[in-house]
């Protein structure tokens, strides 16, 4: 939380670890996840725009290697 | 010496058993051409424990991969062959004879996560009729060059069955000349078997002897009127083949068998009969075929399969109606009659006399001099499976596929003649060459 009352904008944690390409990021927020080559995903863009929470937290329920997670930026990352 | 434990073991076949692992590093010969049709049904196979699923693409390339779709688990055995490969039932998904997963018809058009996915799947190689597989590490080395399946076909009889014995019990048989003139005696009179040399001559006095490809177990026997001693020497060559010599001038064939190891329990008996130089008798491969009067001989007849077998069972095409549950079809009456056994046919009593030994624990056991050869080979055996398991080292035979063609000889000898001087020229003919020598 941060001090102003004013939320962080959510960032997105993956692991290349754990991703198999299923490509379901990419079906649900497709600006903010792509499949390379190797079938494993890139973050496009990690901050959440607060227009787009709705569809990155389905991309995220939906991966089925539970390889995508939202954490809340800390203060000192939002500048 | 080779403890009761130590060959247990041997029996031991599955993935990171010792023997398994071994074994694991030699190819095998573990299928008929004919068992698998283009686009034809997925054949179940089990090979050291291992269960997998043979079928014959489209194209005709033969593969080899796991029994289970990736996906959740479905049966490749129902798979469709198609295309590429085979393909589940239960979700589509398809697979290449390598085993990668290459469409998943239910996932979205941006998935990519067939890349991901690829099942276990052995390389297969496809000689003369028969399919070979390498389950090792590696690469594979290059065929083993085994005279029987380098001849034209019309020089070979090959056949398949299961037998339910461990693959000791089962080529141990083989190199136990023994028992050959009384297990397969016949009490008809007219049997040519037992006009044969062998079956004229005395008890065996056995000479085993250590070889680069294996084990030469030779047998001499005083005959009858002769001042010659007759020699026999079969082969045990790495891993798991033996080679018995001919038996007569008239029926000078070579013969033996590759003994594949289903499982701890089953074997495969790839049998084979061959005239290195010349086509096999029409007659012979007609017995062979279709049994002799009724009776089954050296090979499973067209008779002998059971058809009632589900096509769930591994090897189903090989399983025969001579197993344990019928009891080999022994008739204790035919003792009086017809065979000294009273089990019908040479190769249905070959596999009940080794059947006991599943069924007795080994410590029941007592080896005599006669058993000289399956000794040694159960030493040489302990020895190399220790050897690969401490430093990865393999006999030269596995790496060097022309020390596996050997033959194995039946001869007259002088008495002051040693076998392995006089026998060592035909042991190891050229492919396709005439034996040489004129069959005792
Ligand atoms: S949904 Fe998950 S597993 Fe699939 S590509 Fe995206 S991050 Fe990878
Ligand atoms: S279980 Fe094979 S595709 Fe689903
Ligand atoms: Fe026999």
């Amino acid at each position: 939380m941060s001090v102003s009352g004013e939320e962080t904008p959510l960032k997105i944690v993956a692991s290349r670890e754990l991703c198999r390409g299923h490509g379901q990021c990419e079906l649900f927020a497709p600006d903010y996840f792509q499949i390379d080559d190797d079938a494993l995903v890139v973050v496009v863009k990690d901050e959440v725009a607060p227009e787009d929470v709705i569809a990155v937290q389905d991309a995220v329920t939906h991966c089925p290697e539970a390889a995508l997670r939202l954490e809340q930026a800390r203060d000192g990352a939002r500048q | 010496m080779i403890s009761v434990q130590e060959t247990d073991n041997l029996t031991r076949v599955g993935p990171g058993t010792p023997t398994g692992e071994y074994l694991r590093q030699f190819w095998l010969p573990f299928l008929g051409s004919d068992a698998v049709e283009p686009g034809g049904e997925p054949f179940p196979v089990r090979l050291l424990g291992e269960d997998l699923i043979a079928f014959r693409r489209e194209d005709g390339l033969v593969g080899l991969v796991d029994v289970a779709c990736a996906h959740r688990r479905a049966p490749l055995l129902y798979a469709r062959n198609e295309g590429c490969g085979l393909r589940c039932v239960y979700h589509g998904w398809q697979y290449d004879i390598d085993g990668q997963c290459t469409d998943m018809p239910a996932e979205p058009a941006n998935s990519r996560f067939k890349k991901h996915i690829k099942i276990k799947a052995y390389p297969c190689r496809e000689r003369n009729g028969v399919v070979w597989t390498y389950m090792g590490k590696g690469e594979p080395p290059e065929l083993p060059e085994l005279e029987w399946n380098l001849l034209p076909p019309e020089r070979v009889h090959i056949s398949f069955r299961v037998q339910e014995t461990d693959w000791l019990s089962s080529y141990e048989g083989e190199i136990d000349s023994a028992h050959a003139p009384i297990l397969h005696g016949r009490l008809d009179k007219t049997s040519k078997r037992s006009r044969t040399t062998m079956a004229r001559s005395g008890r065996p006095i056995f000479d085993v002897m250590q070889q680069p490809f294996g084990v030469s177990v030779g047998a001499r026997r005083e005959v009858p009127e002769r001042d010659e001693l007759y020699w026999r020497v079969n082969q045990f060559v790495m891993p798991f083949y033996t080679l018995v010599p001919p038996k007569s001038e008239e029926w000078a064939e070579l013969t033996g068998h590759a003994w594949i190891p289903i499982d701890d329990t089953h074997t495969l008996a790839v049998g084979f009969t061959y005239l290195p130089d010349r086509p096999l008798k029409e007659r012979m491969v007609d017995v062979f075929t279709h049994g002799y009067q009724g009776r089954e001989t050296g090979h499973p007849s067209d008779q002998a399969q059971d058809l009632n077998v589900p096509h769930n069972v591994p090897y189903w095409k090989y399983v025969t109606k001579f197993m344990r549950a019928s009891n080999y079809l022994f008739d204790h009456s035919l003792q009086q009659t017809t065979y000294f056994s009273g089990l019908p046919g040479l190769w249905v009593q070959d596999v009940a006399a080794q059947s006991g030994a599943l069924a007795v624990p080994r410590t029941f056991e007592n080896l005599t001099s006669s058993d000289a050869g399956i000794v040694v080979v159960r030493q040489v055996l302990r020895d190399c499976v220790e050897a690969y398991a401490a430093s990865g080292e393999l006999p030269a035979s596995a790496v060097d596929p022309s020390l596996s063609r050997v033959r194995a000889v039946a001869a007259l000898l002088k008495r002051d003649e040693t076998w392995v001087e006089a026998l060592g020229e035909f042991m190891f003919k050229p492919v396709g060459d005439p034996l040489g020598y004129t069959v005792p």
